[in-house]
Formats: structure tokens, sequence, C-alpha cells
């Protein structure tokens, strides 16, 4: 009977089109190929490997997924350095050493295992997920190609069987299986053993009516004409024309950031000074603000003749 | 057996999908059996009509390189032909306006693969011992790929620039580690072996220890 109820409370989604009006629910635009790979990760239980250029969403997503599955979300922030201590779980020494303290005189094997019993284990966010009761939780492994590539093979046991080995305590495994997404900017390849486990997606920016979609959900107040301009120049930047002039294009995130800095200052119409002016929220590096000339701009900011 | 995916006693699906990937292998996209299983499974979990569910699924879950993105494409559209194709033959016979053509170069190495793949089927034994004789002008490998595009190589080609890319010598030395320098800070402490210490002084006193410098595997 309490399965039941659990399945019955538990959301899940039973088609593509479910998931994308799920997602469009909290504010992300999905697009069917992006639903159809978030929908498989779901129900093959399938960790997802999230790849795309910086700022198009891929965070963003587990966040939505997180919120519309009503799940909590983990989040686990790659860098250089990272260890299995900080992923997976950490023994409390302090604890262990006040421990031995306490037993003095007692005998030594049985202090031995005292000290690694349950109690004294810090989970970090994969142990986390494994052992978060239903409906479970949303894991986001972010930018997994900043961590090293050793550190890789310590996430092959928990993405092929959503389970941790303790050497001390044994494997524990998933009660409710976590969904599990990583991203990466493809900084570097990684291994093939980890795509191997994963399902793939290339993440791309979106088209200029999904991105229209996109800035007016967040930017309610905007004005029309606004948006739809500031939709038109992004996607023009990111045409394959212009594209070859910069070093990164501005991505989602960076449209929104600059639609946000435009309203603060009032603009109703965007003009090549104001583009100069603001350049910095699109670009992040000197060289693409200097390619950004005003012939360029004067193009870009040409409307479109219907 | 009438299902979703169609007369499932005929297997059609399985014999596509098992053909599907031998070309993927052809043009040098790693397949291996759990791929074919586990795409055989998506695609009943997607509403197989929709040609473009179809191949996102598909791409989910074969495809594990952004590089892999439009041979894949190129293929699937080769492999799994439109089936309105015929409709759009048709159309063509009818007056039509001038139009920029949108096609862009397609790539050779899915086309090829196909056409491997065909020949052989064709080519039985009795082929087997026909000899060809080829007159044509050779160039070197480095020659022939000098001007070739890249959005448009051969598979043969394609492996051809995998060979020589492999020759090239590495300008800089190859660095086995990146922690190459010394901290000045100390080395950390070893939790377990001061645990395990203290587990044999019953505590009193507690030794510290900590663990070793990693071994520097830079030459410089």
């Amino acid at each position: 009977m309490i399965q039941w109820l659990d399945i019955l409370s538990s959301k899940v989604f039973n088609s593509v089109d479910e998931v994308i009006v799920a997602l469009k629910n909290e504010g992300y635009f999905a697009d069917r190929a992006l639903a159809t790979s978030v929908f498989l990760a779901l129900k093959l239980k399938r960790p997802l490997l999230l790849e795309g250029e910086p700022g198009v969403g891929k965070t963003e997503l587990s966040k939505a997924l997180a919120r519309s599955l009503e799940r909590v979300l983990l989040r686990l922030q790659c860098y250089d350095g990272l260890e299995q201590r900080e992923a997976m779980y950490e023994w409390n020494y302090t604890a262990q050493l006040l421990h031995v303290k306490v037993a003095q005189g007692d005998d030594q094997d049985s202090v031995l295992k005292e000290i690694y019993q349950r109690r004294y284990l810090i989970s970090r966010p994969l142990l986390q997920a494994i052992e978060c009761s239903k409906p479970g939780a949303v894991l986001l492994i972010d930018e997994i190609d900043r961590a090293d590539e050793p550190f890789e093979a310590y996430l092959l046991e928990y993405l092929a069987e959503y389970q941790i080995t303790i050497p001390e305590l044994g494997t524990i495994q998933a009660q409710t299986t976590p969904i599990t997404i990583l991203t990466s900017n493809r900084t570097r390849e990684l291994n093939d053993a980890i795509k191997r486990r994963c399902l793939y997606h290339w993440l791309d920016y979106p088209s200029r009516k999904r991105e229209l979609e996109i800035l007016q959900v967040m930017l309610p107040n905007a004005p029309e004409k606004l948006t739809a301009q500031i939709a038109l120049f992004i996607s023009r930047l990111r045409e394959s024309s212009v594209r070859e002039q910069f070093t990164r294009v501005p991505g989602i995130a960076e449209s929104i950031e600059w639609a946000k800095a435009l309203i603060a200052m009032d603009t109703l119409i965007i003009d090549p000074e104001i583009v100069h002016d603001t350049a910095g929220i699109l670009f992040k590096q000197r060289d693409d603000i200097s390619s950004l000339n005003d012939q360029l701009v004067t193009d870009l900011l040409t409307p479109e003749i219907i | 057996m009438q299902t979703q995916l169609g007369d499932s006693r005929s297997g059609k699906l399985n014999e596509n999908l098992l053909g599907f990937g031998r070309a993927l292998r052809r043009v040098g996209i790693p397949v291996d059996s759990l791929k074919i299983a586990l795409s055989l499974q998506a695609l009943q979990l997607i509403d197989i009509k929709e040609r473009e569910d179809c191949r996102a699924a598909l791409f989910s879950v074969i495809v594990g390189r952004y590089q892999d993105r439009q041979v894949f494409n190129d293929l699937f559209d080769l492999y799994f032909k439109d089936p309105n194709l015929e409709n759009k033959l048709l159309g063509l016979m009818l007056p039509r306006n001038q139009e920029k053509s949108t096609h862009r170069k397609k790539n050779n190495r899915a086309r090829e693969s196909l056409q491997l793949f065909n020949t052989k089927q064709l080519n039985g034994p009795k082929n087997a011992q026909k000899i060809e004789l080829d007159a044509s002008m050779t160039f070197s490998d480095s020659d022939r790929l000098k001007n070739a595009d890249f959005n448009t190589l051969s598979h043969i080609e394609y492996q051809l620039v995998e060979n020589l890319a492999r020759q090239i010598p590495l300008y800089f030395p190859k660095i086995l580690s990146r922690r190459y320098q010394v901290s000045n800070v100390g080395s950390k402490l070893a939790f377990q072996k001061i645990l395990q210490q203290a587990s044999r002084l019953e505590g009193d006193p507690i030794q510290i220890f900590r663990q070793l410098r990693k071994k520097t595997l830079c030459r410089y």
C-alpha cells in the first residue's frame, strides 16, 4: 500500500511533450531533441551528459528538472584537484580520534570496528544522492571537464550501478535512482568509460524564436520591441559568417544579462552607441569587444525586411 | 504481433538498427552491441512515427562526441530515407520558382559507408578473381590531403588524416603531471595513519603523521 502511494505521489513523465510542458512551466524552454534526451534519461535510468558552449542552459536544465519533479537538487561543482572525499564520502577523523580516546583500555580490534561506523561517515553529494529518500534527488555534476582525469574513475561505479563501495562498510545501493546530469564545456575530451555509461546531448545555442520566448518569460516587464531586437541582434551574432570574428559568442545567460542592463538603462530601442557602451556584458574578451566595430553593429541592427 | 513498433515477428526494426550501427562503425563512430540494445529500448519508449524524435533518441544513445554529430545526421538521413521522398520527387516534375539552394555540402563519409556495405553484399566470391589495374596518376598521402576540404572527406581520406596526424611530432615535450612545483605549505595530515596508530596506543599520545608528498613526474 505504501509503495503504491509512493508511486502515485512521485511525478513521472509519460511522453516527450510532457517533459517540454513541465520544463516550460519552470521557465525553461527545451527544444524537442533535448526533451527527448531528458525523457530517455528518466525512463532508461541513465545519467545524461550535456555538452555545449558556456551559457546555453546546461545547469539551468538540472534546476528546472529538479523543480518540476519536486526533487532535491544536489550539486557537485567540479574543479581541478577535486578528490574523492569531497565528492563521495569522508570519515570524520576528529570524532573517530575522540572515540579512540574514550575507549582507552578496550580491545584494539573492537575499537577499530567501532570507529568505522556509519555515524562517523560524512556524506558528500554522491552519497547524499544515493541515500536520498523518495522521491529521490537530482544530482548535478557540473563542469566535469574541469576535474582531473583520474577523478572520473571514481564516478564509474556510481554512474553504472548507482552504488558506492566503502571498503570499511561495504556497498551502499541507491533505494531510489537519482537523476544524474553531468555537464561539460568540452575544455577536454572525457573518458570513453564515462561516455559509455551516459546518454549524450549536445546543447546548441537556441533559435531566435526560442531565445525570444526565454527573454519574454525571464523579463516579463521588458518592452516587446526591445526583446525582439535583442533576439535578432544575438541570433545574427551567432550566424556562422559573423561568429568567426569572435572568440566566443554570447550565450543565453549573456543575452538575459544584456536585456536586464538595457532595461535598467531605460532603453526602448537599441542603437550602435548603446551596444558599444554595454558590449562588456556580451563579450568577456577584449579582442571580441574591439571586433564589434561600427559597421558590424549597424549591420546587425538593421531591421528585417518582411 | 502488431505493436507500437509494427510487426515484431518480422524484426525489421532490429535489422535496421543493426545495419545502421554497422554503417556508423564504418564511418568511425564507435557503436557496441550494448548501444544497439539500448537504442532499441529507447525507440520503444518514444513515438516512432516522429522522425526527429527517433533521430534525437538514437543520437542520445549512440553518439558520445560532438565531432560525430554531422556524420551521424548525414548517415541518419541517408539510411532512414524520408517516406515522403516519392511525393517530393513527383513535386520536382512540376514547374517551380527559381530558389537559392540551401543545401550544405554533404559529408562523403556517410555516403561511402553505405556504398561499401552495398558493394560487399553484391560482390560475392564470383568476382574474387577479378584483377583491376589502376593506371591513374598517384600522389603521396600528404599531397592529396593538402587541398582537401575537411568537411567533405571520404572515409578513407579521414583515416589517412588520422594516421598522418599521429605521425606529427609534438613540439612541446610531454608533461606527465601538472603538479611540478612543491608547495610551500606543509603536506596534509594522514588521518588514517594517525587513527591506526592512535588505536594501537589507545589514543595516548596522539602522534601526528603527514602524507607523503606526491612525486613529481615532470622532467623539469
